[in-house]
């Protein structure tokens, strides 16, 4: 290479057959679409978080390929995700791709004002006079998704038309969050945490029905529940598989995974063209899913099988507080809040309780309790 | 073996080691309790989506303390990425292209209610509620102040000033911890922008730890446009990249060096040399 030397492909001339149309559209008929409930939006099942990728050729590959929907948020980045989304569509017809932003209000919280104003921020970012669909960021319960003021806030984004539709995101308390939503009357689309670890979740599952009965549309997120299956980060989830999977439920309209690098989107965009599992993916999720893993579902099957009437779920949230998240001190002042002795199971010889997770409960109970005996000021 | 410890230590940068954070004392403040601290796993209970991106740039831990004062709030966190470099990373993602920076810790910006810097390892955010209430309160003094006891000295990582000064775009250098334009096999990178005839051009610089990764890398490169690779040899070369279009490359020792966005490699080659020169 001592010179400079051009080893790249030549610009070829290509002749243009006359059927390229109906080459096209045939194309596009392979593309899963479903519709994001009364939006009436249209969009390929699969889609794109953008938050990860560093520059717009990923965009542009992503676009190109069929993909319609892409997804930002004015906190990534400190806003300069929207940036790269608006630098990128700034030429593409408007009513050709489906943007989405979210707006997270402070812990202190914000007005309606402040809310809209953010939303201003966004737009001039976006390049654009208004965004498909605006998100209230990470709902987590009632109270926050049902605030008066960002309801207002989100009504009169759309009645000036800064937002087409309006929508929560969830990653935490998820089917509180469908429920909220649907109780609300405002939002039009849910974004919420969706894959297959949930796969025994019956009460995630029956609020997505009620939320896509409601009509709103619902969009997947997380979809490889962390990326990896242990607590070391030696199994990683077959990102395609996980896709797949989530994709399976009819009432999942798209996803959004994370698209970093354009083989990612070549392996995702292989799903919006079918998403049923082969074998092998199959039994790659079969064994994910009977990895018992560290995270307590929250799915109460426990709840009274204990003879001593112990709050199992809270006890399993701190064990996964102190061994999945690795944060003690939440671990232990939850514990403490539940006032019972250190050692909770030594008055039974076995223990009844079956969890549909297979985690032994009483190995983790006595495990978990006696946290309430270490100083507190040992803990982070 | 002392010595050698004591050689191995003055090769660390600055401020690369991790160290007990001690939050300002405030005397016209009131602390709301101890500090919260989140880690990879929890770090989205406080940063919502957003934590993936944290966790991509080497995100160890967070601490977060409050303190409150006549309905006026406070608020520091310090974001813990393991190196300097890291850090630095973090903070030029997230900086405004508009930001004017000032020296504070390595370099910092904001405003009467915002403040953000960069210090070694650290990745500070304050943020004042009605900082006004409290007399003779400034959010820029008490970051000065801060910054300087989380690290005494900061450096800019090597080659975030390896870059050309003319022409470049203010606020573009960026370090990206991996997939460098979205292709795995080039790993991480450091690019700055420049507007050049009225076109927006990339330099970047990747650093391998030997010329066989790089030669590794290039082959790889190569491949990936679909030309059959030869075994190459230190020097330029013009690939065109599908999906990132023209791209010129200069192979030198454990360096990849290259350009994007430009049409007449005229143009990026008297840039490319002087980046070299400094290698």
């Amino acid at each position: 290479m001592g010179a400079t030397a051009t080893l790249g492909l030549a610009a070829q001339a290509v002749p243009v057959p006359n059927n390229k149309k109906k080459d096209k559209e045939k194309k596009k008929k392979k593309i899963i679409y479903r519709t994001l409930g009364n939006t009436g939006i249209e969009v390929p099942i699969v889609s794109m978080g953008v938050m990860r990728a560093d520059n717009p050729n990923i965009l542009k590959a992503a676009y190109e390929k069929g993909i319609r929907h892409f997804d930002t948020a004015s906190g990534y980045e400190n806003g300069r995700n929207e940036e790269m989304v608006g630098q990128y569509f700034k030429d593409i017809p408007r009513n050709k791709v489906i943007i989405s932003t979210k707006i997270h209000p402070s812990k202190e919280g914000m007005s309606t004002e402040q809310f809209l104003e953010k939303l201003d921020q966004s737009l001039k970012r976006l390049q654009m006079e208004y965004v498909d669909i605006l998100y209230l960021h990470a709902g987590s319960d009632k109270a926050y998704v049902l605030d008066p003021r960002y309801l207002e806030a989100l009504k009169k984004a759309k009645e000036s038309g800064k937002a087409r539709f309006v929508g929560i995101s969830t990653h935490t308390n998820m089917a509180t969050v469908l429920d909220a939503a649907v109780e609300s009357k405002v939002y039009d689309v849910v974004l919420t945490s969706y894959n297959f670890r949930l796969k025994d979740d019956i009460e995630m599952q029956n609020a997505l029905q009620r939320a896509h009965d409601a009509g709103l549309g619902i969009i997947g997120m997380k979809s490889m529940a962390g990326g990896f299956l242990d607590k070391e980060k030696k199994k990683p989830v077959s990102c395609k598989a996980a896709l797949k999977w989530a994709l399976s439920n009819p009432l999942i309209h798209t996803c959004i995974p994370g698209i970093t690098n354009f083989e990612m989107l070549k392996e995702n965009w292989e799903v919006a063209q079918n998403h049923e599992l082969d074998k092998k993916e199959k039994s790659e999720l079969e064994l994910a899913m009977n990895e018992t893993g560290l995270y307590c579902h929250g799915c109460l099957s426990c709840s009274g099988q204990c003879p001593e009437n112990l709050p199992i779920p809270d006890l399993m949230r701190s064990y996964m507080y102190n061994y999945g998240y690795s944060y003690p001190a939440k671990a232990q002042s939850t514990v403490a809040k539940l006032n019972l002795s250190a050692n909770p199971c030594e008055n039974c010889p076995g223990c009844t309780v079956k969890c549909p997770n297979g985690f032994d409960v009483r190995e983790r109970i006595t495990d978990i309790a006696r946290i309430k005996l270490v100083p507190a000021n040992f803990l982070v | 073996m002392k010595k050698l410890l004591f050689l191995l230590l003055l090769c660390l940068p600055f401020c690369s080691w991790s160290q007990e954070v001690v939050f300002p004392d405030l005397p016209a403040w009131k602390s709301e309790g101890k500090p919260q601290v989140f880690n990879k796993d929890n770090l989205y209970e406080h940063i919502d989506g957003a934590a993936e991106f944290y966790l991509s740039y080497g995100f160890e831990t967070l601490q977060v303390a409050s303190w409150n004062n006549n309905g006026a709030e406070l608020t520091i966190e310090v974001y813990d990425h393991a190196d300097p470099l890291h850090a630095y990373g973090i903070y030029g993602i997230e900086k405004s292209a508009n930001a004017e920076t000032l020296p504070v810790g390595l370099e910092g910006y904001g405003d009467a209610a915002t403040f953000n810097f960069v210090a070694g390892r650290y990745y500070v955010k304050m943020s004042a509620m009605q900082p006004e209430k409290v007399p003779d309160f400034s959010l820029k003094k008490s970051a000065e102040a801060f910054a300087l006891s989380l690290c005494a000295k900061p450096e800019y990582p090597k080659l975030v000033g390896i870059f050309p000064k003319e022409n470049s775009i203010p606020n573009s250098c960026q370090f990206i911890p991996s997939e460098f334009m979205g292709l795995g096999f080039l790993g991480s990178a450091i690019r700055e922008k420049f507007k050049l005839s009225g076109e927006e051009i990339t330099l970047f610089v990747i650093e391998k730890s030997d010329r066989s990764e790089v030669e590794q890398m290039v082959l790889k490169y190569i491949s990936y446009t679909g030309v059959k690779a030869k075994k190459p040899a230190e020097g330029d070369l013009i690939l065109k990249d599908p999906n990132n279009g023209t791209v010129f490359l200069r192979w030198k020792g454990n360096y990849l060096l290259g350009a994007t966005g430009f049409t007449d490699q005229k143009t990026v080659v008297p840039l490319l040399d002087q980046i070299a020169k400094k290698l």
